[in-house]
Protein backbone atom coordinates (compact mmCIF):
# COMPACT_ATOMS: atom_id res chain seq x y z
CA UNK A 1 0.00 0.00 0.00
CA UNK A 2 2.56 2.55 -1.10
CA UNK A 3 0.28 5.55 -1.41
CA UNK A 4 -1.57 5.11 1.85
CA UNK A 5 1.29 3.93 4.03
CA UNK A 6 1.05 6.94 6.30
CA UNK A 7 -2.48 5.86 7.27
CA UNK A 8 -1.09 2.58 8.55
CA UNK A 9 1.65 4.32 10.51
CA UNK A 10 -0.84 6.80 11.94
CA UNK A 11 -3.16 4.01 13.00
CA UNK A 12 -0.26 2.05 14.49
CA UNK A 13 1.04 4.98 16.50
CA UNK A 14 -2.38 6.12 17.69
CA UNK A 15 -3.26 2.56 18.50
CA UNK A 16 -0.24 1.95 20.65
CA UNK A 17 -0.45 5.27 22.46
CA UNK A 18 -4.18 5.26 23.03
CA UNK A 19 -4.36 3.21 26.27
CA UNK A 20 -2.18 5.76 27.99
CA UNK A 21 -5.00 8.19 27.43
CA UNK A 22 -7.88 5.86 28.02
CA UNK A 23 -6.40 3.73 30.81
CA UNK A 24 -9.04 1.55 32.47
CA UNK A 25 -11.89 3.85 31.66
CA UNK A 26 -14.89 3.91 29.41
CA UNK A 27 -12.86 5.18 26.44
CA UNK A 28 -10.77 2.02 26.40
CA UNK A 29 -13.91 -0.07 26.62
CA UNK A 30 -15.26 1.83 23.61
CA UNK A 31 -12.00 1.36 21.76
CA UNK A 32 -12.06 -2.40 22.28
CA UNK A 33 -15.62 -2.57 20.98
CA UNK A 34 -14.70 -0.46 17.95
CA UNK A 35 -11.69 -2.62 17.14
CA UNK A 36 -13.82 -5.76 17.23
CA UNK A 37 -16.55 -4.15 15.14
CA UNK A 38 -13.91 -3.03 12.65
CA UNK A 39 -13.15 -6.69 12.07
CA UNK A 40 -16.87 -7.25 11.53
CA UNK A 41 -17.35 -4.34 9.16
CA UNK A 42 -14.19 -4.99 7.16
CA UNK A 43 -15.05 -8.65 6.73
CA UNK A 44 -18.57 -7.77 5.61
CA UNK A 45 -17.01 -5.23 3.26
CA UNK A 46 -15.00 -8.02 1.68
CA UNK A 47 -18.29 -9.67 0.88
CA UNK A 48 -20.37 -6.60 0.02
CA UNK A 49 -17.96 -3.97 -1.19
CA UNK A 50 -15.46 -6.12 -3.04
CA UNK A 51 -17.53 -9.06 -4.26
CA UNK A 52 -20.95 -7.43 -4.39
CA UNK A 53 -22.67 -9.98 -2.13
CA UNK A 54 -24.96 -8.59 0.55
CA UNK A 55 -25.24 -10.61 3.75
CA UNK A 56 -27.55 -9.98 6.68
CA UNK A 57 -26.20 -13.00 8.54
CA UNK A 58 -23.04 -11.43 9.88
CA UNK A 59 -24.56 -11.07 13.33
CA UNK A 60 -25.38 -14.77 13.36
CA UNK A 61 -21.82 -15.78 12.50
CA UNK A 62 -20.57 -13.25 15.06
CA UNK A 63 -22.67 -15.14 17.59
CA UNK A 64 -21.75 -18.65 16.49
CA UNK A 65 -18.07 -17.87 16.95
CA UNK A 66 -18.80 -16.15 20.24
CA UNK A 67 -20.81 -18.91 21.87
CA UNK A 68 -18.54 -21.64 20.54
CA UNK A 69 -15.39 -20.01 21.86
CA UNK A 70 -16.98 -19.17 25.18
CA UNK A 71 -18.39 -22.65 25.71
CA UNK A 72 -15.20 -24.40 24.67
CA UNK A 73 -13.18 -22.45 27.17
CA UNK A 74 -15.76 -22.46 29.91
CA UNK A 75 -16.94 -26.06 29.77
CA UNK A 76 -14.37 -28.00 27.80
CA UNK A 77 -11.34 -26.38 29.33
CA UNK A 78 -9.83 -25.22 26.08
CA UNK A 79 -7.06 -22.66 26.35
CA UNK A 80 -7.89 -19.26 24.90
CA UNK A 81 -6.18 -19.42 21.52
CA UNK A 82 -7.33 -22.98 20.86
CA UNK A 83 -10.92 -22.02 21.64
CA UNK A 84 -10.65 -19.05 19.31
CA UNK A 85 -9.19 -21.07 16.45
CA UNK A 86 -11.72 -23.88 16.75
CA UNK A 87 -14.58 -21.39 17.02
CA UNK A 88 -13.42 -19.61 13.88
CA UNK A 89 -13.04 -22.87 11.97
CA UNK A 90 -16.45 -24.07 13.13
CA UNK A 91 -18.08 -20.81 12.05
CA UNK A 92 -16.41 -21.15 8.67
CA UNK A 93 -17.70 -24.67 8.31
CA UNK A 94 -21.26 -23.57 8.97
CA UNK A 95 -20.82 -20.78 6.44
CA UNK A 96 -19.68 -23.41 3.94
CA UNK A 97 -22.81 -25.47 4.59
CA UNK A 98 -24.99 -22.42 4.05
CA UNK A 99 -23.00 -21.03 1.16
CA UNK A 100 -22.93 -24.04 -1.12
CA UNK A 101 -26.69 -24.25 -1.68
CA UNK A 102 -27.23 -20.47 -1.49
CA UNK A 103 -24.88 -19.40 -4.23
CA UNK A 104 -26.23 -21.92 -6.66
CA UNK A 105 -29.47 -19.95 -6.71
CA UNK A 106 -29.89 -17.16 -9.19
CA UNK A 107 -30.16 -13.50 -8.47
CA UNK A 108 -30.58 -12.15 -4.98
CA UNK A 109 -32.17 -15.18 -3.36
CA UNK A 110 -29.04 -15.82 -1.35
CA UNK A 111 -29.74 -12.53 0.51
CA UNK A 112 -33.04 -13.99 1.66
CA UNK A 113 -31.20 -17.10 2.75
CA UNK A 114 -28.85 -14.99 4.87
CA UNK A 115 -31.78 -13.22 6.49
CA UNK A 116 -33.52 -16.51 7.18
CA UNK A 117 -30.32 -17.98 8.55
CA UNK A 118 -29.83 -15.01 10.87
CA UNK A 119 -33.36 -15.34 12.25
CA UNK A 120 -33.07 -19.11 12.72
CA UNK A 121 -29.74 -18.80 14.51
CA UNK A 122 -31.12 -16.10 16.79
CA UNK A 123 -33.92 -18.48 17.71
CA UNK A 124 -31.40 -21.18 18.51
CA UNK A 125 -29.39 -18.84 20.72
CA UNK A 126 -32.59 -17.94 22.51
CA UNK A 127 -34.09 -21.37 22.77
CA UNK A 128 -31.22 -23.78 23.39
CA UNK A 129 -31.09 -23.07 27.09
CA UNK A 130 -28.86 -25.97 28.04
CA UNK A 131 -26.11 -24.88 25.65
CA UNK A 132 -26.40 -21.12 25.42
CA UNK A 133 -28.27 -20.13 28.55
CA UNK A 134 -31.08 -18.80 26.37
CA UNK A 135 -32.46 -15.41 27.27
CA UNK A 136 -30.47 -15.32 30.49
CA UNK A 137 -27.25 -15.40 28.58
CA UNK A 138 -24.00 -17.15 29.26
CA UNK A 139 -22.11 -15.86 32.24
CA UNK A 140 -18.65 -16.52 33.46
CA UNK A 141 -16.85 -16.79 30.17
CA UNK A 142 -13.21 -16.72 31.12
CA UNK A 143 -10.73 -14.16 29.95
CA UNK A 144 -7.44 -15.36 28.52
CA UNK A 145 -4.57 -15.91 30.89
CA UNK A 146 -1.32 -14.05 31.05
CA UNK A 147 1.46 -14.20 28.56
CA UNK A 148 4.97 -13.07 29.32
CA UNK A 149 6.63 -10.84 26.79
CA UNK A 150 10.37 -10.29 26.66
CA UNK A 151 11.34 -6.93 28.18
CA UNK A 152 7.75 -5.98 28.99
CA UNK A 153 7.18 -8.66 31.53
CA UNK A 154 3.88 -10.38 32.06
CA UNK A 155 0.98 -8.95 30.12
CA UNK A 156 -2.34 -9.69 31.71
CA UNK A 157 -5.45 -9.61 29.61
CA UNK A 158 -7.73 -9.25 32.56
CA UNK A 159 -7.34 -5.50 32.51
CA UNK A 160 -9.00 -3.34 29.90
CA UNK A 161 -5.65 -2.07 28.70
CA UNK A 162 -4.28 -5.58 28.36
CA UNK A 163 -7.29 -6.77 26.41
CA UNK A 164 -7.14 -3.65 24.27
CA UNK A 165 -3.68 -4.61 23.05
CA UNK A 166 -4.89 -8.12 22.33
CA UNK A 167 -7.77 -6.81 20.23
CA UNK A 168 -5.44 -4.31 18.59
CA UNK A 169 -3.00 -6.98 17.43
CA UNK A 170 -5.78 -9.16 16.03
CA UNK A 171 -7.40 -6.21 14.25
CA UNK A 172 -4.08 -5.18 12.75
CA UNK A 173 -3.22 -8.65 11.49
CA UNK A 174 -6.67 -9.23 10.02
CA UNK A 175 -6.68 -5.89 8.22
CA UNK A 176 -3.21 -6.50 6.88
CA UNK A 177 -4.47 -9.82 5.52
CA UNK A 178 -7.52 -8.23 3.95
CA UNK A 179 -5.42 -5.50 2.35
CA UNK A 180 -3.15 -8.11 0.83
CA UNK A 181 -6.07 -10.23 -0.40
CA UNK A 182 -7.68 -7.29 -2.18
CA UNK A 183 -4.62 -6.62 -4.30
CA UNK A 184 -3.92 -10.25 -5.02
CA UNK A 185 -5.17 -12.25 -8.03
CA UNK A 186 -8.02 -13.56 -5.86
CA UNK A 187 -9.00 -10.00 -4.91
CA UNK A 188 -9.03 -8.80 -8.51
CA UNK A 189 -11.18 -11.79 -9.43
CA UNK A 190 -13.68 -10.93 -6.68
CA UNK A 191 -13.96 -7.37 -7.94
CA UNK A 192 -14.44 -8.63 -11.48
CA UNK A 193 -17.34 -10.74 -10.26
CA UNK A 194 -18.79 -7.68 -8.58
CA UNK A 195 -18.48 -5.44 -11.62
CA UNK A 196 -19.55 -7.78 -14.38
CA UNK A 197 -20.13 -11.41 -13.48
CA UNK A 198 -21.23 -12.30 -17.02
CA UNK A 199 -18.00 -11.00 -18.48
CA UNK A 200 -15.92 -12.74 -15.81
CA UNK A 201 -17.73 -15.97 -16.68
CA UNK A 202 -16.95 -15.49 -20.35
CA UNK A 203 -13.29 -15.03 -19.52
CA UNK A 204 -13.00 -18.45 -17.95
CA UNK A 205 -13.79 -17.78 -14.29
CA UNK A 206 -16.22 -19.85 -12.23
CA UNK A 207 -17.93 -17.41 -9.85
CA UNK A 208 -19.41 -20.11 -7.60
CA UNK A 209 -16.11 -21.14 -6.03
CA UNK A 210 -15.05 -17.55 -5.45
CA UNK A 211 -18.35 -16.60 -3.84
CA UNK A 212 -18.24 -19.56 -1.49
CA UNK A 213 -14.63 -18.82 -0.66
CA UNK A 214 -15.20 -15.19 0.29
CA UNK A 215 -18.42 -16.01 2.14
CA UNK A 216 -16.63 -18.60 4.29
CA UNK A 217 -13.70 -16.26 4.88
CA UNK A 218 -15.84 -13.25 5.83
CA UNK A 219 -18.13 -15.29 8.06
CA UNK A 220 -15.20 -17.05 9.71
CA UNK A 221 -13.69 -13.67 10.52
CA UNK A 222 -17.00 -12.62 12.03
CA UNK A 223 -16.81 -15.73 14.21
CA UNK A 224 -13.30 -14.79 15.26
CA UNK A 225 -14.54 -11.33 16.23
CA UNK A 226 -17.25 -13.05 18.24
CA UNK A 227 -14.71 -15.02 20.21
CA UNK A 228 -12.72 -11.90 20.96
CA UNK A 229 -15.86 -10.08 22.06
CA UNK A 230 -17.25 -12.57 24.57
CA UNK A 231 -13.96 -13.27 26.27
CA UNK A 232 -13.74 -9.56 26.90
CA UNK A 233 -17.31 -9.17 28.13
CA UNK A 234 -17.14 -12.48 30.03
CA UNK A 235 -20.76 -12.74 28.95
CA UNK A 236 -22.81 -13.71 25.92
CA UNK A 237 -26.43 -12.99 25.09
CA UNK A 238 -28.62 -13.50 22.00
CA UNK A 239 -29.30 -9.75 21.72
CA UNK A 240 -25.65 -9.15 20.99
CA UNK A 241 -25.87 -11.20 17.80
CA UNK A 242 -29.33 -10.38 16.53
CA UNK A 243 -30.75 -9.32 13.20
CA UNK A 244 -30.41 -5.71 14.37
CA UNK A 245 -26.72 -6.19 14.93
CA UNK A 246 -26.44 -7.49 11.37
CA UNK A 247 -28.15 -4.33 10.18
CA UNK A 248 -25.79 -2.27 12.36
CA UNK A 249 -22.76 -3.83 10.70
CA UNK A 250 -24.35 -3.34 7.28
CA UNK A 251 -24.86 0.34 8.14
CA UNK A 252 -21.27 0.72 9.27
CA UNK A 253 -20.05 -0.58 5.93
CA UNK A 254 -22.40 1.64 3.93
CA UNK A 255 -21.74 4.73 6.06
CA UNK A 256 -18.02 4.41 5.75
CA UNK A 257 -18.02 3.36 2.14
CA UNK A 258 -18.47 -0.15 0.76
CA UNK A 259 -15.63 -1.16 -1.49
CA UNK A 260 -13.07 1.12 0.12
CA UNK A 261 -10.50 -0.17 2.56
CA UNK A 262 -10.60 2.45 5.30
CA UNK A 263 -14.29 3.19 4.86
CA UNK A 264 -15.87 0.48 7.03
CA UNK A 265 -13.68 1.05 10.12
CA UNK A 266 -14.47 4.73 9.72
CA UNK A 267 -18.13 3.77 9.55
CA UNK A 268 -17.73 1.92 12.85
CA UNK A 269 -16.35 5.09 14.38
CA UNK A 270 -19.13 7.30 13.00
CA UNK A 271 -21.93 4.97 14.05
CA UNK A 272 -20.44 4.67 17.51
CA UNK A 273 -20.29 8.47 17.81
CA UNK A 274 -23.89 8.73 16.69
CA UNK A 275 -24.86 6.12 19.24
CA UNK A 276 -23.08 7.98 22.01
CA UNK A 277 -24.76 11.25 21.17
CA UNK A 278 -28.17 9.67 20.83
CA UNK A 279 -27.90 7.80 24.11
CA UNK A 280 -30.98 9.52 25.44
CA UNK A 281 -33.05 8.69 22.42
CA UNK A 282 -32.68 4.93 22.50
CA UNK A 283 -36.33 4.48 21.62
CA UNK A 284 -35.82 6.39 18.39
CA UNK A 285 -32.89 4.19 17.43
CA UNK A 286 -34.64 2.16 14.77
CA UNK A 287 -36.24 5.24 13.28
CA UNK A 288 -32.91 7.02 13.09
CA UNK A 289 -31.25 3.99 11.53
CA UNK A 290 -33.95 3.85 8.89
CA UNK A 291 -33.52 7.52 8.07
CA UNK A 292 -29.76 7.11 7.98
CA UNK A 293 -30.01 4.19 5.60
CA UNK A 294 -32.25 6.10 3.20
CA UNK A 295 -30.01 9.18 3.32
CA UNK A 296 -26.91 7.13 2.61
CA UNK A 297 -28.44 5.26 -0.28
CA UNK A 298 -29.76 8.40 -1.94
CA UNK A 299 -27.10 10.99 -1.20
CA UNK A 300 -23.98 9.15 -0.15
CA UNK A 301 -23.88 5.80 -1.93
CA UNK A 302 -20.11 5.88 -1.68
CA UNK A 303 -20.18 6.42 2.06
CA UNK A 304 -18.84 9.24 4.17
CA UNK A 305 -15.12 8.69 4.00
CA UNK A 306 -14.57 9.58 0.35
CA UNK A 307 -16.42 12.92 0.35
CA UNK A 308 -14.86 13.74 3.70
CA UNK A 309 -11.38 13.02 2.38
CA UNK A 310 -12.00 15.21 -0.67
CA UNK A 311 -13.22 18.00 1.61
CA UNK A 312 -10.18 17.74 3.83
CA UNK A 313 -7.87 17.75 0.81
CA UNK A 314 -9.49 20.99 -0.38
CA UNK A 315 -8.97 22.71 2.94
CA UNK A 316 -5.56 21.34 3.84
CA UNK A 317 -2.98 21.52 1.04
CA UNK A 318 -1.28 18.14 0.76
CA UNK A 319 2.21 17.47 -0.43
CA UNK A 320 2.03 14.64 -2.98
CA UNK B 1 -12.76 -24.09 -36.47
CA UNK B 2 -16.36 -23.56 -35.38
CA UNK B 3 -19.25 -25.65 -36.63
CA UNK B 4 -22.87 -24.99 -35.72
CA UNK B 5 -25.30 -27.69 -36.85
CA UNK B 6 -29.09 -27.34 -36.88
CA UNK B 7 -29.22 -24.96 -33.97
CA UNK B 8 -32.72 -24.47 -32.60
CA UNK B 9 -33.77 -22.43 -29.58
CA UNK B 10 -37.16 -21.10 -28.55
CA UNK B 11 -38.39 -19.05 -25.63
CA UNK B 12 -41.83 -20.00 -24.44
CA UNK B 13 -43.20 -20.81 -27.86
CA UNK B 14 -41.32 -18.11 -29.75
CA UNK B 15 -38.81 -19.72 -32.09
CA UNK B 16 -35.78 -17.46 -31.78
CA UNK B 17 -33.36 -19.64 -33.72
CA UNK B 18 -34.71 -22.19 -36.19
CA UNK B 19 -32.41 -24.83 -37.65
CA UNK B 20 -29.44 -22.56 -38.19
CA UNK B 21 -26.19 -24.05 -39.42
CA UNK B 22 -22.94 -22.26 -40.07
CA UNK B 23 -19.23 -22.93 -40.20
CA UNK B 24 -16.31 -20.62 -39.54
CA UNK B 25 -13.05 -21.50 -41.26
CA UNK B 26 -9.78 -21.03 -39.48
CA UNK B 27 -8.25 -17.57 -39.84
CA UNK B 28 -11.33 -16.24 -41.57
CA UNK B 29 -13.81 -13.56 -40.59
CA UNK B 30 -17.48 -14.56 -40.73
CA UNK B 31 -20.15 -11.91 -40.42
CA UNK B 32 -23.55 -12.73 -38.97
CA UNK B 33 -26.10 -10.15 -39.97
CA UNK B 34 -29.85 -9.70 -39.99
CA UNK B 35 -32.54 -7.31 -38.86
CA UNK B 36 -33.15 -6.77 -35.16
CA UNK B 37 -34.73 -9.79 -33.55
CA UNK B 38 -33.46 -12.23 -36.16
CA UNK B 39 -31.74 -14.40 -33.59
CA UNK B 40 -28.13 -13.31 -33.86
CA UNK B 41 -27.46 -12.74 -30.17
CA UNK B 42 -29.35 -15.90 -29.19
CA UNK B 43 -27.12 -17.82 -31.58
CA UNK B 44 -24.12 -16.25 -29.91
CA UNK B 45 -25.48 -17.11 -26.48
CA UNK B 46 -26.00 -20.74 -27.49
CA UNK B 47 -22.49 -21.05 -28.90
CA UNK B 48 -20.90 -19.47 -25.81
CA UNK B 49 -22.95 -21.41 -23.30
CA UNK B 50 -25.31 -18.78 -21.93
CA UNK B 51 -28.30 -20.58 -23.41
CA UNK B 52 -28.92 -24.29 -23.91
CA UNK B 53 -30.13 -25.11 -27.41
CA UNK B 54 -33.11 -27.42 -27.82
CA UNK B 55 -31.73 -29.03 -30.93
CA UNK B 56 -28.43 -28.89 -32.70
CA UNK B 57 -24.77 -29.42 -31.99
CA UNK B 58 -21.85 -27.07 -31.78
CA UNK B 59 -18.23 -28.04 -32.38
CA UNK B 60 -15.16 -25.98 -31.65
CA UNK B 61 -11.89 -27.30 -33.06
CA UNK B 62 -13.67 -30.60 -33.70
CA UNK B 63 -14.66 -30.98 -30.06
CA UNK B 64 -18.31 -30.78 -29.05
CA UNK B 65 -19.12 -27.81 -26.84
CA UNK B 66 -22.93 -28.00 -26.99
CA UNK B 67 -24.44 -27.18 -23.63
CA UNK B 68 -21.14 -26.52 -21.90
CA UNK B 69 -20.87 -23.57 -19.53
CA UNK B 70 -19.38 -20.23 -20.65
CA UNK B 71 -16.29 -20.46 -18.48
CA UNK B 72 -15.48 -23.90 -19.82
CA UNK B 73 -15.87 -22.68 -23.38
CA UNK B 74 -13.70 -19.66 -22.67
CA UNK B 75 -10.95 -21.88 -21.27
CA UNK B 76 -10.90 -23.76 -24.57
CA UNK B 77 -9.95 -20.60 -26.45
CA UNK B 78 -13.16 -18.75 -27.27
CA UNK B 79 -13.25 -15.05 -26.48
CA UNK B 80 -16.44 -13.03 -26.64
CA UNK B 81 -17.31 -9.38 -26.46
CA UNK B 82 -20.71 -8.16 -25.38
CA UNK B 83 -23.22 -5.77 -26.88
CA UNK B 84 -23.40 -3.35 -23.97
CA UNK B 85 -20.97 -3.65 -21.10
CA UNK B 86 -18.02 -5.93 -21.52
CA UNK B 87 -15.60 -4.29 -19.14
CA UNK B 88 -15.16 -3.98 -15.38
CA UNK B 89 -16.33 -0.48 -14.71
CA UNK B 90 -15.03 0.20 -11.21
CA UNK B 91 -11.57 -1.06 -11.98
CA UNK B 92 -8.85 0.82 -13.82
CA UNK B 93 -7.82 0.02 -17.39
CA UNK B 94 -4.69 -1.60 -16.05
CA UNK B 95 -6.65 -3.72 -13.55
CA UNK B 96 -9.00 -4.85 -16.33
CA UNK B 97 -5.99 -6.12 -18.25
CA UNK B 98 -4.45 -7.72 -15.17
CA UNK B 99 -7.63 -9.68 -14.64
CA UNK B 100 -7.63 -10.75 -18.27
CA UNK B 101 -4.02 -11.90 -18.20
CA UNK B 102 -4.01 -13.73 -14.86
CA UNK B 103 -5.21 -17.25 -14.14
CA UNK B 104 -8.92 -17.78 -13.69
CA UNK B 105 -9.26 -20.82 -11.48
CA UNK B 106 -9.61 -20.26 -7.73
CA UNK B 107 -7.09 -22.92 -6.88
CA UNK B 108 -4.30 -21.40 -8.95
CA UNK B 109 -5.10 -17.86 -7.90
CA UNK B 110 -5.26 -18.83 -4.24
CA UNK B 111 -1.84 -20.46 -4.42
CA UNK B 112 -0.37 -17.47 -6.22
CA UNK B 113 -1.94 -15.05 -3.73
CA UNK B 114 -0.30 -16.85 -0.83
CA UNK B 115 3.15 -16.40 -2.30
CA UNK B 116 5.12 -13.21 -2.68
CA UNK B 117 3.69 -10.11 -4.32
CA UNK B 118 6.30 -10.36 -7.08
CA UNK B 119 4.68 -13.50 -8.37
CA UNK B 120 1.29 -11.89 -8.78
CA UNK B 121 2.16 -10.43 -12.17
CA UNK B 122 5.05 -12.34 -13.77
CA UNK B 123 7.30 -10.25 -16.06
CA UNK B 124 6.22 -11.97 -19.27
CA UNK B 125 2.60 -11.16 -18.55
CA UNK B 126 3.38 -7.61 -17.51
CA UNK B 127 5.18 -7.25 -20.82
CA UNK B 128 2.20 -8.58 -22.74
CA UNK B 129 -0.05 -6.00 -21.06
CA UNK B 130 2.43 -3.28 -21.82
CA UNK B 131 2.63 -4.20 -25.50
CA UNK B 132 -1.14 -4.21 -25.85
CA UNK B 133 -1.46 -0.90 -24.01
CA UNK B 134 0.99 0.58 -26.48
CA UNK B 135 -0.58 -1.01 -29.56
CA UNK B 136 -4.13 0.06 -28.73
CA UNK B 137 -3.19 3.53 -27.58
CA UNK B 138 -4.54 2.94 -24.09
CA UNK B 139 -1.24 3.48 -22.31
CA UNK B 140 -2.02 7.10 -21.43
CA UNK B 141 -5.25 6.14 -19.64
CA UNK B 142 -4.00 2.99 -17.98
CA UNK B 143 -4.62 4.24 -14.43
CA UNK B 144 -8.03 5.67 -15.27
CA UNK B 145 -11.15 4.08 -13.82
CA UNK B 146 -13.03 2.58 -16.75
CA UNK B 147 -16.36 4.16 -15.85
CA UNK B 148 -14.74 7.54 -16.58
CA UNK B 149 -13.62 6.59 -20.06
CA UNK B 150 -15.52 7.53 -23.23
CA UNK B 151 -17.55 4.71 -24.75
CA UNK B 152 -15.25 4.21 -27.72
CA UNK B 153 -12.25 3.64 -25.47
CA UNK B 154 -14.20 1.16 -23.36
CA UNK B 155 -14.84 -0.88 -26.49
CA UNK B 156 -11.16 -0.79 -27.40
CA UNK B 157 -10.37 -1.90 -23.85
CA UNK B 158 -12.69 -4.86 -24.26
CA UNK B 159 -10.82 -5.85 -27.39
CA UNK B 160 -7.50 -5.30 -25.64
CA UNK B 161 -8.63 -7.65 -22.87
CA UNK B 162 -9.17 -10.35 -25.48
CA UNK B 163 -5.72 -9.69 -26.93
CA UNK B 164 -4.09 -10.12 -23.57
CA UNK B 165 -6.29 -12.87 -22.15
CA UNK B 166 -5.13 -16.10 -20.58
CA UNK B 167 -5.91 -18.55 -22.12
CA UNK B 168 -5.24 -16.90 -25.46
CA UNK B 169 -8.47 -16.93 -27.53
CA UNK B 170 -8.18 -18.33 -31.04
CA UNK B 171 -11.78 -17.52 -31.88
CA UNK B 172 -13.01 -13.97 -31.28
CA UNK B 173 -16.80 -13.70 -31.15
CA UNK B 174 -17.73 -10.04 -31.26
CA UNK B 175 -21.32 -8.97 -30.60
CA UNK B 176 -21.98 -5.62 -32.28
CA UNK B 177 -18.56 -4.16 -31.46
CA UNK B 178 -19.09 -1.04 -33.56
CA UNK B 179 -22.41 0.04 -32.07
CA UNK B 180 -22.11 3.62 -30.92
CA UNK B 181 -18.65 4.20 -32.36
CA UNK B 182 -17.65 7.07 -34.65
CA UNK B 183 -16.24 6.52 -38.12
CA UNK B 184 -12.72 6.94 -36.87
CA UNK B 185 -13.24 4.66 -33.93
CA UNK B 186 -14.63 1.95 -36.21
CA UNK B 187 -11.59 2.19 -38.47
CA UNK B 188 -9.34 2.00 -35.42
CA UNK B 189 -11.14 -1.13 -34.20
CA UNK B 190 -10.99 -2.70 -37.68
CA UNK B 191 -7.24 -2.23 -37.85
CA UNK B 192 -6.87 -4.02 -34.52
CA UNK B 193 -8.96 -6.87 -35.91
CA UNK B 194 -6.86 -7.07 -39.08
CA UNK B 195 -3.71 -7.28 -36.99
CA UNK B 196 -5.16 -10.12 -34.94
CA UNK B 197 -6.21 -11.95 -38.07
CA UNK B 198 -2.68 -11.67 -39.35
CA UNK B 199 -1.54 -13.27 -36.10
CA UNK B 200 -3.75 -16.23 -36.95
CA UNK B 201 -7.01 -15.52 -35.11
CA UNK B 202 -10.50 -16.32 -36.36
CA UNK B 203 -13.51 -14.00 -36.10
CA UNK B 204 -17.26 -14.43 -35.85
CA UNK B 205 -18.84 -11.04 -35.97
CA UNK B 206 -22.40 -9.82 -35.39
CA UNK B 207 -22.94 -6.33 -36.73
CA UNK B 208 -25.34 -3.83 -38.23
CA UNK B 209 -22.69 -1.54 -39.64
CA UNK B 210 -22.79 -2.59 -43.30
CA UNK B 211 -19.74 -0.62 -44.39
CA UNK B 212 -17.63 -2.40 -41.78
CA UNK B 213 -19.13 -5.83 -42.45
CA UNK B 214 -18.75 -5.69 -46.20
CA UNK B 215 -15.26 -4.35 -45.80
CA UNK B 216 -13.79 -6.91 -43.48
CA UNK B 217 -15.75 -10.18 -43.74
CA UNK B 218 -14.67 -13.06 -45.94
CA UNK B 219 -18.06 -14.67 -45.70
CA UNK B 220 -21.48 -13.57 -44.47
CA UNK B 221 -24.47 -15.43 -43.07
CA UNK B 222 -27.83 -13.65 -42.99
CA UNK B 223 -30.56 -14.46 -40.48
CA UNK B 224 -34.17 -13.36 -40.56
CA UNK B 225 -36.77 -14.35 -37.99
CA UNK B 226 -34.47 -17.04 -36.68
CA UNK B 227 -33.75 -18.68 -40.01
CA UNK B 228 -30.75 -18.56 -42.29
CA UNK B 229 -31.85 -16.89 -45.51
CA UNK B 230 -28.54 -16.38 -47.28
CA UNK B 231 -24.88 -17.23 -47.15
CA UNK B 232 -21.96 -16.16 -49.27
CA UNK B 233 -19.32 -13.54 -49.90
CA UNK B 234 -20.12 -9.85 -49.42
CA UNK B 235 -20.75 -9.21 -53.10
CA UNK B 236 -23.32 -12.00 -53.38
CA UNK B 237 -25.08 -10.91 -50.21
CA UNK B 238 -25.39 -7.30 -51.28
CA UNK B 239 -27.02 -8.43 -54.52
CA UNK B 240 -29.35 -10.91 -52.85
CA UNK B 241 -32.93 -9.71 -53.21
CA UNK B 242 -34.21 -11.59 -50.21
CA UNK B 243 -31.60 -10.01 -47.96
CA UNK B 244 -32.51 -6.54 -49.17
CA UNK B 245 -36.18 -7.26 -48.53
CA UNK B 246 -35.48 -8.52 -45.04
CA UNK B 247 -33.83 -5.26 -44.14
CA UNK B 248 -36.28 -3.10 -46.09
CA UNK B 249 -34.18 -0.04 -45.96
CA UNK B 250 -32.43 -0.78 -42.66
CA UNK B 251 -29.07 -0.46 -44.30
CA UNK B 252 -27.24 0.25 -41.13
CA UNK B 253 -24.62 2.95 -41.04
CA UNK B 254 -23.15 3.21 -44.51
Amino acid sequence: MKTGWWKWVLFLVLGIIFPFIGKEGYLTHLAIAMLIFSILSSSLNLLMGYTGLVSIAHGAFFGIGAYTSGILMMRAGFPFLAALVVATAFTGLIALAIGIPSFRTKGIYYVIVTIAFQLIVSEIFDGWYAMTGGGLGLRGIPKPGQISLPLLGALSFKSKVGYYYLAFVFTLLIHWGIARLIKSPVGISLMAIRDNETKALMMGLNPLFYKIFVFVLASGLAGLAGGLYVHYLEFAHPDLFSFFVSVDIFLMVMLGGAGTFFGPPFGVFVLEMIREFLHEFVALRLFIYGVLLVVIIIFLPEGLLKPLTILVKRIVPTRE
Amino acid sequence: MLQVQNLTKSFGGLLAVNNVSLAVEEKSILGLIGPNGSGKTVTFDCITGFQKPEHGRIFFQDQEITGRRPNQIALRGVGRSFQLTGVFTKLTVYQNLIFAVQEKTLRRNFNTSLRSVKGWLPPDRAKRIDQVLEFTGLRKVKEEVVANLPYGQQKILEFASLMVMTPDPVLYMLDEPFAGLTHGEVDNYLSLMRDRREQGRTFLLVEHNMRAIMGICDCIVVLDHGEKIAEGCPGEIQANQRVVEAYLGHGGIA
